[in-house]
């Protein structure tokens, strides 16, 4: 191997090495003075009682007394949509390529405005496994007052994946909108208790400059109104846990929608039921078979009294009517049931298929509108842009092009083949493709 | 001194590039050239599925007498074996002190006595480590190191689909496939390379982030006989040993109904490409099982002593599993879960979590009926009260999903999140 030809393939290690020491060994460091206010990441202001090393960590703010391995304190301002940190608390102990993984998924947990305490808490924990923390365990989980903010505090601790055991806090509150933490964490030996005082004192001396918006912690502020009741109680579950509802205060009793036990919701069309209101679907090998219109058997040139000799031949088709796949592929879009009062428009499941219990009713379960998506083997084939199909290279002009394969056009479908039974998605909202406006996923069930 | 340091690059990278069962999203079939070994002991070309013989062997032969790796065989001292394995044990050391290994007794008592029994003459060279990773996964490397991942133990459901996997393992430890891949890649090393080993096992993490997946393809290429070579050894002992060969495919329709069913599937790299696909491999077993079931007269699918092994794991796996939010995947997981029979208490719950969790469009209700649905079964967690409680504040229904927040705390006294939820009950 020549010189030239090791230093060429050289140069890319040599970025990844700087890149690494830029990242965890060259991180620029400020002092944070004590007995001073400082304000922090998220808008509000806390004062040490020791000198602390401030840096910032992928746009993350850190403050360390003993090192950013060893003991640190995050502070993170979060608005709806966004991840809980951009780089994991420790690194580089943590290996950061967890995240980049992680995030390239679009699974880190995103934060929601509406969050109930439980959420967050979710939240906060499914964050910390994904980056990968093991052995994650949430506990003491109380409301905390942060800053003028109603807000809580959970106590947190994991492993590294060499055992190592770290431990922290977490202090925080929801403010107008925003979720705000300040998140303590060590080495659970030594470094916590040492540390654990001065951490303390940090999240007592929260200060927001101006007034607070109301924390959204609390119930009434992230729920709705509860609608109306207008149906009396219905016969109570088996499970006495689930019955002993109280009643409401004002002497009307309501129940809970439950889709299989509880009643349905006030203002909402009786649930349809199989067989009383709704039918099903009969299997497209049922369907009887019929001459296409303006076509003869080839066996029969007299049809009806007719000559039909001179008509184009035609096989046999099945009746065009709606029917039950009977060997369903995945994807394949069937319709289950269909009312026979109002056809098959409007009011039929546009689902491929019915959930367990068919009776689905309740204030939230209407079925948005939906299209059915098409089996990615439907989709159409396409020379991609500035390539030429390798058979026909000599009767084209684009003869100099680069030979590519044909591929299908990226439109949103249905992978197929797939056996009965497995999961699929089955249609999409027609006023876009994302993935979250998708119906969960069901299972052909027949 | 320059070949002992890149037998420790080398030796480095062998511990990178440990066989595993992990399931490919590719399309393609098996390709490349070299040896293969089927059944029956000819060689024919791994990807053809007519040249698969009917199986014909005798129990106390086969696939320990054919195998490239001698039982007890120590490697000499200044062996590039010997440094692979040198490496190995470093690693082996931090699996077994790691935090990720889960040290149940009884569960690691049965996985290590089916890998004893499938590994027969070489079962005193092989260590199992069941290891808590939510991916669906098990490695060998070179020295005998076995890591079972818990992903696997939630995706497959009986002792004979484990011991499909188990048997895999061995294949690529008795056939020396982690050695032989590391030799290869001595051969084609160059300076680059040499130095991403070098700083990956120096561990420096990021140095991995955005090598792996290059070294990772170069490395792999002919992964795929290596692969289709170990679900070959895989199926006879199963065979040999009496379980079921019939199940070694249903793994693999399993994987790939999740990987179908997941539309954000990330793995479209080289690197899958260039192993079997899971389509391919639960064919290929499938065929393969009807010669293999002539040779077991009475199959052992060991159902009973997988559940009663594996069962008191299962939520915690499933709880891993949520965190991770593969919400597509994780359906599957479930209805395969659900078609086999498991607590419908529990699976019910986490259909449930599910819902609740990703909380977009009719979650909510999804959610809140799957929880009811649970709360009739007689496993269902007590946790339930609060995710359910959760979806009724969602759904509008204040007093309900307060009583049952109550109704949680009254049957959890000491739960930890007491706080927290009379935060919110007061509220």
């Amino acid at each position: 191997m020549s010189i030239p030809v090791i230093v060429k393939s050289l140069v890319k290690p040599a970025a990844y090495f700087f890149a690494i020491v830029a990242l965890a060994g060259c991180q620029a460091y400020k002092l944070v003075s004590p007995a001073t206010p400082t304000p922090v990441t998220g808008g509000y202001s806390v004062t040490p009682t020791v000198a602390w090393s401030k840096t910032t960590v992928l746009g993350d703010e850190r403050w360390t007394t003993e090192g950013n391995v060893l003991q640190e304190i995050a502070f993170a301002d979060i608005g709806p949509g966004e991840n809980m940190l951009n780089a994991p608390i420790h690194m580089p102990a943590f290996q950061p390529h967890l995240v980049v993984s992680r995030a390239g998924e679009n699974k880190l947990p995103r934060y929601g405005a509406a969050m109930t305490l439980l959420d967050v808490k979710d939240f906060i924990e499914a964050t910390l496994v994904q980056v990968g923390a093991l052995n994650v365990v949430l506990d003491d989980m109380q409301a905390a007052r942060f800053g003028a903010a109603d807000g809580f505090r959970l106590g947190f601790g994991f492993n590294m994946k060499s055992g190592l055991a770290y431990k922290g806090f977490i202090v925080g509150a929801q403010v107008g909108g925003r979720l705000k933490l300040m998140i303590y964490s060590a080495a659970e030996v030594f470094y916590y208790a040492r540390n654990l005082g001065e951490a303390e004192r940090l999240a007592t001396s929260v200060q927001f400059a101006g007034p607070v918006a109301p924390a959204t912690t609390t119930m009434a502020s992230v729920m709705p109104a509860a609608p109306a009741p207008a149906t009396p109680p219905a016969a109570q579950p088996a499970n006495p846990n689930l019955i002993a509802l109280p009643p409401r205060p004002d002497g009307v009793a309501r129940r809970a929608p439950t889709y299989t036990a509880l009643p349905p919701a006030p203002a909402m069309a009786p649930t349809p039921t199989l067989g009383a209101d709704v039918v099903a679907l009969p299997p497209c090998s049922s369907l009887p078979y019929e001459q296409p219109p303006g076509t003869r058997n080839i066996n029969d040139a007299v049809a009806g009294g007719r000559n039909t000799a001179l008509l184009p031949v035609a096989p046999l088709r099945r009746v065009d009517r709606p029917c039950i796949p009977d060997e369903p592929q995945q994807g394949t879009t069937i319709r289950d049931v269909i009312s026979p009062g109002t056809g098959t428009s409007g009011t039929v499941r546009p689902i491929t298929a019915i959930a367990p219990s068919a009776a689905i009713s309740g204030p939230s379960v209407a079925a948005p509108a939906v299209q059915p998506l098409p089996l990615c083997s439907s989709l159409p084939m396409e020379q991609p842009p500035g390539t030429r199909n390798v058979a026909d290279a000599a009767y084209t002009r684009g003869a100099l092009l680069p030979v590519a394969a044909p591929v299908r056009v990226n439109k949103p479908c249905i992978p197929d083949p797939g056996p009965q039974g497995a999961a699929i998605r089955d249609a999409v909202a027609p006023n876009g493709t994302n993935p979250a406006s998708l119906r969960p996923i069901t299972t052909i069930q027949r | 001194m320059k070949t002992a340091f890149h037998r420790v690059a080398f030796g480095l990278a062998a511990l990178a590039l440990s066989g595993c069962v992990t399931p490919s999203d590719g399309t393609g079939g098996t390709s490349g050239a070299g040896p293969r070994v089927s059944f029956g002991g000819s060689s024919s070309s791994a990807s053809a599925a007519p040249a698969l013989q009917p199986l014909a062997f005798n129990a106390q032969q086969t696939v320990y007498a054919t195998a490239s790796l001698r039982a007890n065989d120590k490697p000499a001292r200044d062996s590039l074996d010997a440094s692979i394995r040198m490496q190995s044990d470093k690693v082996e050391a931090e699996v077994r002190d790691g935090a990720a290994r889960i040290r149940d007794p009884d569960l690691n008592a049965y996985v290590g006595g089916i890998v004893c029994k499938l590994a027969g003459p070489y079962c005193g060279e092989i260590r199992t480590y069941v290891v808590r990773n939510a991916d669906f996964n098990a490695t060998m490397m070179a020295n005998g190191t076995m890591q079972v991942w818990s992903g696997l133990l939630l995706r497959v459901h009986n002792e004979s689909q484990l011991a499909t996997v188990l048997g895999h393992e061995i294949g690529h430890y008795i056939q020396r496939h982690t050695i032989s891949r590391t030799e290869d890649a001595y051969k084609k090393s160059n300076a680059a390379m040499f130095l991403r080993m070098a700083l990956a096992g120096a561990g420096v993490g990021i140095a991995g982030l955005a090598t792996d997946a290059a070294l990772y393809s170069s490395m792999m290429s002919f992964g795929r006989d290596q692969e289709t070579e170990a679900d070959d050894i895989a199926m006879r002992l199963l065979a040999q040993h009496g379980y079921d060969p019939t199940q070694a495919a249903k793994i693999w329709e399993n994987v790939a109904a999740e990987s179908r069913a997941d539309i954000n599937n990330p793995r479209k790299s080289l690197f899958w490409s260039t192993h079997p696909s899971p389509e391919n491999r639960s064919n290929r077993l499938t065929r393969q099982a009807l010669y293999a079931t002539q040779i077991t007269t009475e199959p052992d699918i060991g159902i009973q002593r997988y559940r009663q092994a594996v069962g008191p794991h299962i939520a915690s796996f499933l709880h891993d599993e949520l965190q991770l939010r593969r919400f597509e995947r994780f359906a599957v997981v479930l209805d395969n879960l659900a078609s086999e029979g498991y607590a419908a208490g529990l699976i019910g719950f986490y259909r449930g979590e599910l819902h609740r969790i990703r909380n977009t469009g009719n979650d909510n209700a999804f959610a809140a009926e799957a929880y009811v649905a649970a709360a009739s079964a007689p496993d269902h967690p007590v946790a339930l009260y609060r995710s359910l409680g959760q979806v009724y504040l969602r759904l509008g229904y204040r007093d309900e999903g307060r009583a049952l927040l109550l109704r949680y705390l009254e049957l959890v006294p000491d739960a930890s999140d007491r706080g927290l939820i009379e935060m919110m009950v007061k509220g």
